[in-house]
């Protein structure tokens, strides 16, 4: 059985980049060493073609490397370095977050907390159970009764009554 | 005076001192040492000599831009060498894109004559040279189907024969991922022999 194509360019160029070993095929069989061989030339080839620019002279040479120094020249001055650049960049971060930070507690744009007077009667209430919650996890958390804020039998709350 | 890119133990560490102070001149011998060779690389990689001399421009550009970046440690080939891949990277990605929409994916060779089964015979010498030149013109197809970052490390392992270290300091990668792009990049050129040899 003949070596296949793939076969042929994996021995001409190897998957890991290191040769592999020939399989013993190639040592009988002069029709797959030959077609190895022309798998390796063609490689070799591809590698060697270098179309127009192979064909250059050092004058043609020479001319391309003048048109970058003569591009290299308009560029004019290199760019100033990563960290200068970066420290420019931070320095006008914190410039713009000192200037924003006083224009927003002078409260310009920033609309103020709402007044309990400000407030309908049913988000009071509400405003009031959340207290009484928080307040109920904080007795707990200190090892305060659970009585502290449980209604006695037949006594009303004052936020009942507004519910 | 610029030294010549001839002229033995010019430090170009020195020369790079003097371009950062503002003397533009001492990059000329940069650019005389090592442009032919950015070129030809940058060729292998693009396969067009107008896009190649474009590359290596730009790269020589970029790098006397940004010049302050570079780092004492390393060597300007290096440097530049990298530059230059990152370019033609982008332009293969872009290359790539108008390729799809514009024409669709690639199509398979149409030729049916197979390599494997003229290699087999005893031929005469203008088929064996018909036989390497499809063989070629296969394996460039394939190649060119590589992503560009296959195509870079393919081409700098098995063109610019550069071992696996000194293509992950070019490429930016650490070394198994080069040997994993490689392993991708000859399965996927495989493949597409196989589908040769189907069509």
């Amino acid at each position: 059985m003949h070596l296949t194509d793939a076969q042929l360019f994996g021995l001409a160029i190897p998957a890991a980049g290191v040769p592999e070993a020939l399989p013993p095929h190639l040592s009988e069989c002069i029709a797959c060493s030959r077609a190895l061989q022309t798998w390796k030339g063609a490689v070799g080839e591809i590698a060697g073609e270098m179309g127009p620019i192979g064909a250059r002279t050092p004058e043609a040479w020479a001319d391309a490397e003048d048109l970058t120094m003569r591009s290299i020249r308009r560029a004019g001055s290199i760019r100033r370095g990563t960290p200068l650049r970066w420290g420019v960049g931070i320095a006008a971060s914190l410039l713009l977050l000192a200037l924003a930070v006083p224009m927003r507690r002078s409260g310009s744009g920033a609309p103020a907390a709402a007044t309990p007077s400000d407030l309908s009667p049913q988000d009071q209430a509400d405003d009031a159970l959340l207290r009484d919650v928080a307040r109920l996890a904080r007795a707990e958390e200190t090892g305060g009764s659970w009585d502290a804020l449980v209604p006695q039998p037949g006594t009303q709350t004052r936020d009942e009554e507004r519910l | 005076m610029i030294p010549r890119q001839t002229d033995p133990g010019v430090d170009e560490a020195l020369l790079i001192r003097e371009v950062r102070a503002g003397k533009v001149e001492s990059f000329e011998y940069f650019v005389r040492k090592y442009q032919r060779r950015i070129t030809r690389l940058a060729y292998r990689l693009l396969r067009d000599a107008g896009e190649a001399d474009c590359a290596a421009q730009e790269s020589f550009l970029r790098a006397y831009q940004n010049l302050n970046d570079f780092r004492e440690g390393s060597t300007f080939e290096t440097w530049v060498t990298r530059i230059c891949i990152n370019w033609c990277k982008d332009r293969l990605k872009r290359r790539r894109l108008v390729f799809y929409f514009h024409q669709g994916p690639a199509e398979n060779d149409d030729d049916e004559s197979g390599p494997r089964d003229a290699a087999a015979g005893d031929e005469p010498s203008p088929e064996r040279r018909a036989i390497s030149r499809e063989i070629r013109e296969r394996l460039r197809q394939a190649i060119e189907s590589l992503s560009p970052r296959q195509k870079s490390v393919f081409v700098l392992k098995h063109f610019e024969e550069l071992s696996i270290p000194e293509i992950a300091e070019l490429t930016g990668l650490d070394s198994g991922t080069v040997k994993s792009h490689l392993f991708r990049a000859a399965h996927k050129i495989r493949e597409r022999l196989g589908e040769f040899r189907k069509a």
